[in-house]
């Protein structure tokens, strides 16, 4: 039987000792691709982060190590905020893992495809997105509503929508001289 | 450049709903019984649940599930540290470690 670190044992011994503490937190995913999703989240997670992502996609149970890469939040961080994060291959894609489930999905071809093609995760969709509907693949197609936050996520969303939408293309040209 | 994206992505018409469980270092400061008080980089408010994974003297990896009861902040580091004391029930599935 495993026995606790006693008392005497952590005021004898001058090392250090360490427990991990795992915090758990829900998180709504924008897009997915193979190297990493877009995530929004009520707590800000500082660039660097580093956790397991999990969520139902394509109908099973997925589980991912991922790393915070960038945040896109308030400057007083009010509300919620929307983070880029990447996928980290710390071993092969395995049956449970969301980039192998992506990779597959991508290397199949969606039915519901409308346009596949290279570009960025801030990037705009309509040049660089595969569309496809995934309610039934999501734990629950209503959003994520928590009755003890007044924070309206409707920020994130409008956020999302501008970082979705926004085009290389339509920012103006700079003129020549 | 990291920030470029070579991978397709798909954009889920409706938000899907995830978790993210992220796992930080502590020093457990003191320890009795269901009660142990751990110095954490990273800040809890009061109620929260966390898992907590310790490796016991016989290098055993033992698990509870944690309630946080207080939340400190430590003054005067140059890196802001927070004292969790924390409420602990044995993570079922891994045994009732001795005391």
């Amino acid at each position: 039987m495993a026995c606790l670190p006693s008392e005497a044992s952590l005021r004898e011994t001058s090392t250090v000792t360490i427990a991990s503490l795992t915090r758990t937190r829900d998180l709504r995913v924008y897009d997915v691709s193979a190297g990493g999703c877009l995530v929004e989240s009520r707590e800000f997670l500082p660039v660097g982060t580093v956790g397991v992502l999990s969520m139902v996609f394509d109908g099973h149970h997925r589980e991912e190590w991922i790393r915070v890469c960038r945040v896109h939040a308030d400057e007083a961080r009010r509300g919620t905020c929307l983070v880029s994060v990447e996928f980290l291959p710390l071993e092969p894609a395995g049956v449970n893992s969301l980039r192998g489930a992506v990779l597959q999905l991508h290397a199949n071809g969606s039915p519901l495809r409308i346009r596949a093609s290279l570009g960025r995760s801030s990037g705009d969709h309509r040049n660089s997105a595969v569309l496809f509907h995934t309610p039934r693949t999501a734990l629950s197609a209503k959003p994520h509503v928590d009755p003890n936050d007044s924070t309206p996520s409707v920020d994130a969303n409008d956020l999302a929508t501008r970082l979705l939408n926004h085009t290389t293309r339509a920012r103006p040209k700079p003129e020549k001289e | 450049m990291t920030d470029r994206r070579l991978h397709s992505r798909s954009v889920f018409l409706t938000p899907a709903n995830a978790q993210l469980r992220l796992t930080v270092d502590g020093e457990i400061e003191s320890w009795r019984g269901t009660r142990a008080v751990v110095i954490s980089n990273c800040a809890s408010v009061c109620g929260d649940e966390l898992l907590v994974h310790v490796m016991s003297e016989t290098h055993a990896v033992t698990r509870w599930t944690a309630l946080v009861v207080w939340c400190e902040t430590i003054i005067g580091q140059p890196v802001a540290r927070y004292r969790l004391t924390l409420s602990l029930t044995p993570a079922p599935g891994h045994g009732v470690p001795a005391v």
